[in-house]
């Protein structure tokens, strides 16, 4: 009995790991960019390079938010909301913003934005359109062009695999703990399984949490059903319950002057005094049935959603806010968000996610390659590779080498459009599937190792240039960030660098590399992964 | 009843590919195992956690958030446990019923009969 | 600083793990450890990532175990690479790692 568990455990784990590992690939690479989701859009937005962090931040915000409304009631009057976004650590400027009347079929009114630098209260220069690290957040549970809730799907389905890969996986690897901090090198295959042992050992609480926590954040879709059959108005009710709702004014008539925010700003101090406040939002400004909710960051608790504290905007008294100590199956469900989004993770924090990150992909990523040795090493010479063998030869050629080489494609068609391009943000992304569509046609007519040291060239050329592209396209490069400390841009130029330096060594590797041509890639190629910042 | 699919590693594919035969029923187990683990460890998954959200004593939101928050864990256990088991016939037999007892204790709370 | 200590108790611990294992002790040490040496290896092992795993959870509340995690990550992979690519600099990366916890253990004790 034991010895089939463990062999259908096997059987499992090969086939429900191959059948995603490429759709997995691509959720755990965009997935891992999206870590630095901020410092992407930073990068990509060249008019904010310049904004230095402020050094009293915190104590900054009251006033913010003053000349916030002074503002927004010049200019957005009318307006159905207003929003006050207040700059963050990582995000380091200030938006003022009103909601433009609804144009016709638009589910969502657009806001028209001021963005300001914080310490000098100045307009920025106007921002160049694109979708900076939301492309790369979006993609890595919405995919692209395609219908977002059929792509939900299609990434809970392979997340729940990769669920089930990892649980098999670990009940295969029996010598898990004995063969801990083993690597075998230049043994083909089996070099293969250590690196994909060890990236899965080394970050396996990581890749069980973020697998785990990924399909809780989108768990209303896959499991609707215990809201359904608790609440009689079904989902609705439920998330009335759970969202902090405004019941009191809501039904009020008729237009009303608003209160000063100083009195309601005192009452947040007086409730929270270091209150590190986020976002102002106002809902119908003017309005007797106005609300003004006040977002506030949640620090070192593991929480999602942001405690909020709801007002009247007409009375300025208190009419909803978030529960301060939350319910055991509450504080469960909002840590297993929180943890897979690490939205406050501190620097350190979320250095060591994008290590689990890359783990992760270099784990799918030996995985899906050694499945193809095997195979590989097992075919005679005289019989020709089945189809199977070569679609996954070219599958993963094309996304282990097409997806770093598309990654700098977005960042160099972002320096190179010219700002004032019509829907610049989409011909951004789409310079980044066409190059991932060209590496993958290139994957159909070859896969061999040769293939894989050209893949490997184009890449090294491609992750240089785009620190180089940076320096000629605007005022700073990577020597003037080190030197002005603008740490998030000299970083993210310095790990292109270093992914070069990686790609060039791989190219190398696979020169030197015993000239086995049935050997879709080399024995000794480094384990270090083609990950992007 | 003995399942081929315990027998028939990756690395035998090419075996299996001359027993043509064994090539069809291989691949129905195969279907039909992969079938109740995705589509009745889902109904298992959903029926129970929809129970165990309407019989918890605790506020309806804690039990809402609590037993989408298990259901995951319920979903990976129901899958592993079809694929463990030896006996195609009682991986079927148990989650079926299983699924249709919740969902009729369910209905019978409810008052939906 | 803190989150320093809370690391190298960590890699400490892990450090422990693979001496305690015979072919990397051979490896370090160029003889076979005995069967105390092992005990109290892997007793030093545990009292470190015990101590590592409190200290994490204690200052850092919600997130310390996830920052846990990550350090446990981070230090396999570290060691890995000195017992498979550096093993003559096993001693010497001891040494800097016990020093790392007096200094940043001194550091944490005396703020």
């Amino acid at each position: 009995m034991k010895d089939s568990f463990f062999r259908s455990m096997t059987w499992l784990h090969t086939w429900v790991g191959l059948l995603v590992c490429w759709l997995l690939y691509l959720i755990f690479f965009a997935g891992t960019l999206s870590f630095f989701r901020d410092e992407i859009t930073l990068w990509n937005q060249p008019a904010i390079h310049n904004v230095q962090a402020q050094t009293q931040r915190i104590e900054a915000q009251k006033q913010q938010i003053i000349t916030g409304f002074d503002y927004l009631a010049n200019h957005g009057a009318n307006s159905s909301s207003w929003r006050i976004t207040l700059p963050e650590p990582r995000i380091p400027y200030l938006i003022y913003g009103y909601a433009k009347p609804k144009e016709l079929g638009q589910r969502r009114s657009k806001f028209e934005n001021t963005q300001l630098n914080p310490n000098t209260m100045q307009e920025l220069e106007p921002f160049v359109d694109t979708k900076g690290g939301n492309f790369f957040y979006r993609l890595h549970y919405d995919l692209h062009y395609m219908d977002a809730i059929t792509a939900r799907w299609i990434v809970c389905f392979a997340s729940f695999f990769m669920l089930i890969a990892i649980i098999s996986g670990v009940v295969i690897h029996k010598r898990i703990f004995k063969d801990m901090f083993s690597f075998r090198r230049n043994k083909g295959s089996r070099t293969w399984l250590d690196a994909h042992n060890l990236s899965s050992v080394l970050a396996l609480p990581f890749h069980l949490m973020i697998t785990y926590t990924g399909m809780i954040t989108l768990i209303f879709m896959l499991f609707p059903y215990p809201a359904q059959t608790s609440y009689d108005n079904g989902m609705r009710g439920f998330f009335n319950d759970v969202t902090p709702r405004n019941t009191m004014t809501d039904k009020a008539q008729g237009e009303s002057s608003m209160v000063p925010i100083q009195s309601i700003l005192d009452q947040v101090y007086t409730k929270w005094p270091h209150a590190d406040i986020t976002r102002i939002q106002v809902n119908q400004p003017n309005m007797a049935a106005s609300t003004i909710t006040v977002l506030v960051s949640a620090g070192k608790t593991l929480r999602d959603q942001a405690p909020r504290l709801i007002f009247s905007g007409a009375t300025g008294q208190m009419v909803a806010k978030t529960d301060d100590e939350l319910t055991s199956s509450k504080a469960l469900y909002e840590s297993l968000n929180s943890m897979h989004t690490g939205r406050l993770a501190t620097w350190l924090l979320r250095w060591l996610y994008v290590l689990g990150g890359i783990a992760g992909c270099v784990m799918i990523g030996s995985g899906c390659i050694m499945w193809a040795k095997r195979i590989r090493e097992r075919t005679k010479n005289n019989v020709k590779p089945s189809f199977g063998l070569k679609l996954v030869e070219g599958l993963n050629l094309a996304t282990i080498m097409g997806l770093p080489l598309a990654t700098c494609a977005f960042f160099i068609a972002n320096r190179l459009l010219s700002p004032t391009t019509a829907e610049r943000a989409d011909k951004e992304i789409l310079a980044f599937f066409l190059t991932w569509l060209a590496v993958a046609l290139l994957a159909l007519i070859k896969r061999d190792t040769l293939q894989w040291r050209v893949m490997a060239a184009i890449n090294a050329v491609a992750c240089l240039s785009v620190p180089v592209i940076n320096a000629l396209t605007t005022n700073g490069n990577i020597v003037s960030y080190l030197m002005h400390k603008q740490w998030a841009l000299f970083t993210f130029d310095a790990l292109f660098l270093l992914f070069s330096i990686l790609f060039f060594i791989q190219t190398e590797k696979l020169r030197t590399a015993k000239n086995n041509s049935k050997i879709i890639s080399p024995s000794q190629s480094n384990n270090l992964k083609r990950q992007k910042p | 009843m003995q399942a081929p699919l315990h027998s028939a590693p990756f690395d035998k594919v090419n075996v299996i590919a001359l027993m043509v035969k064994s090539v069809s029923s291989y691949r129905v187990l195969v279907f039909l195992r992969f079938f109740i683990a995705i589509i009745g460890g889902y109904a298992f998954t959903s029926a129970s956690t929809a129970l165990l959200s309407f019989v918890l004593p605790i506020a309806k939101q804690d039990a809402v958030l609590f037993s989408v928050s298990i259901s995951i864990l319920i979903y990976a256990v129901v899958f592993i446990y079809a694929f463990s088991v030896k006996s195609l016939k009682t991986v079927w037999i148990s989650i079926l019923l299983s699924t249709g007892a919740f969902i009729s204790l369910l209905a019978l709370l409810k008052g939906w009969v | 600083m803190i989150d320093l200590l809370g690391f190298s108790l960590c890699l400490l611990s892990f450090n422990c793990f693979a001496l305690a294992k015979y072919n990397h002790f051979k490896d370090v040490f160029k003889k076979r450890p005995t069967e105390s040496q092992r005990k109290e290896l892997l007793l030093a092992a545990w009292i470190s990532i015990l101590l590592s795993l409190v200290l994490c959870i204690v200052t850092q509340g919600g997130y310390g175990a996830l920052l846990f995690c990550g350090f446990m990550s981070l230090s396999v992979l570290i060691i890995m690479v000195f017992y498979n690519f550096l093993v003559s600099y096993v001693k010497w990366f001891s040494v800097l790692n016990s020093v790392l916890i007096v200094l940043s253990g001194l550091f944490s004790a005396l703020n």
